[in-house]
């Protein structure tokens, strides 16, 4: 097993981060919208990984019993999934949106935006997931066409996961705006759509629809990437 | 280019260029203070694997660092 220092030092510097993370969505966009930004993102990505974990892709148990036989390897967690590893997806997400949309790219088109961050989402996590796989700060467990020593659906993961949610922060939360394929059922359990008070149920809403819609997605990457690995003897 | 950035926006923005910094030195420490050899099976490997990767997103941090200052 590797030093300790190995998992604290990840979980505690992300957790720092984070904060910093944290100030940076307050200063763009102010604390409500910041509190929007975080909140939707962790409540997302706990879902997401927690079912990635009922499903057997991944563990995070690799340093239970490093301190002790009832420490389960990291401090906090949420639910199956270690709090940091939350916490350092919205750190991604945020800086990238707030970059994106604010300096490099501000006024494009949304779905330009959210392209460019998920493409720069994949670009850090093809480094973070090499080294914490190297370093057994997780571990992929399930048989997948790899690449890295990470099946190639974690790759389609972290850009659905930014593209999506980039998306669903800029048109419920910054623009404020309906969607046309989400009116009618929008319509039929949020009496007042388009108005600030109805904000939050609209983000809920949309939140989980767009939940719903990914894990459906990345299901079906993963059984097709699972079928190529068993045709093509590369699990 | 959109409207101009408020100073708050501007340093909104300077934190997230701190943040992704901060996250690839954490993510470089790691490496270096743990198993350094990655995927590839050598370190030098490694290492010219992580120059690679983060050569696009350092670039976008300076680019947007250039249109902060």
């Amino acid at each position: 097993m590797l030093p300790w220092y190995i998992p604290v030092g990840a979980e505690l510097g992300t957790i720092v981060i984070a904060f910093v993370v944290a100030f940076a969505g307050v200063k763009a966009y102010g604390k409500e919208r910041a509190a929007y930004f975080l909140a939707g993102s962790v409540l997302w990505t706990s879902i997401i990984e927690n079912l990635g974990v009922i499903d057997k892709s991944y563990t995070y148990y690799t340093y239970a019993g490093l301190f002790g036989p009832n420490y389960s390897g990291y401090l906090f967690w949420v639910g199956q999934v270690p709090l940091w590893i939350e916490l350092g997806w919205v750190v991604v997400a945020l800086s990238l949106f707030v970059l994106i949309h604010e300096v490099l790219l501000p006024g494009r088109s949304p779905f330009l935006q959210a392209a460019v961050a998920g493409l720069f989402a994949v670009n850090i996590d093809l480094l973070i997931d090499p080294v914490a796989v190297a370093n057994n700060l997780w571990m992929w467990i399930n048989p997948s066409v790899y690449m890295l020593g990470v099946p190639a659906y974690n790759f389609a993961g972290w850009f659905c996961l930014i593209f999506f949610y980039d998306l669903l922060f800029n048109y419920t939360i910054l623009q404020n705006k309906p969607v046309a394929v989400l009116g009618r059922i929008e319509g039929l359990f949020l009496r007042d759509r388009y108005t600030s008070n109805a904000k939050t149920a609209r983000f809920a809403f949309r939140l989980i629809v767009t939940i719903l819609m990914v894990a459906v997605l990345l299901t079906i990457v993963a059984a097709v990437l699972l079928a190529v690995a068993k045709t093509g003897g590369v699990a | 280019m959109g409207p101009e950035l408020t100073a708050a926006q501007k340093s909104g923005a300077k934190a997230s260029i701190l943040v992704i910094v901060l996250v690839l030195v954490l993510f470089v420490l790691v490496l270096v203070a743990g198993h350094p050899i990655m995927y590839f099976g050598t370190g030098l490997a490694s290492v010219a694997y992580t120059i690679v990767v983060y050569t696009p997103v350092l670039a976008l941090c300076a680019l947007a660092y250039r249109r902060l200052r």
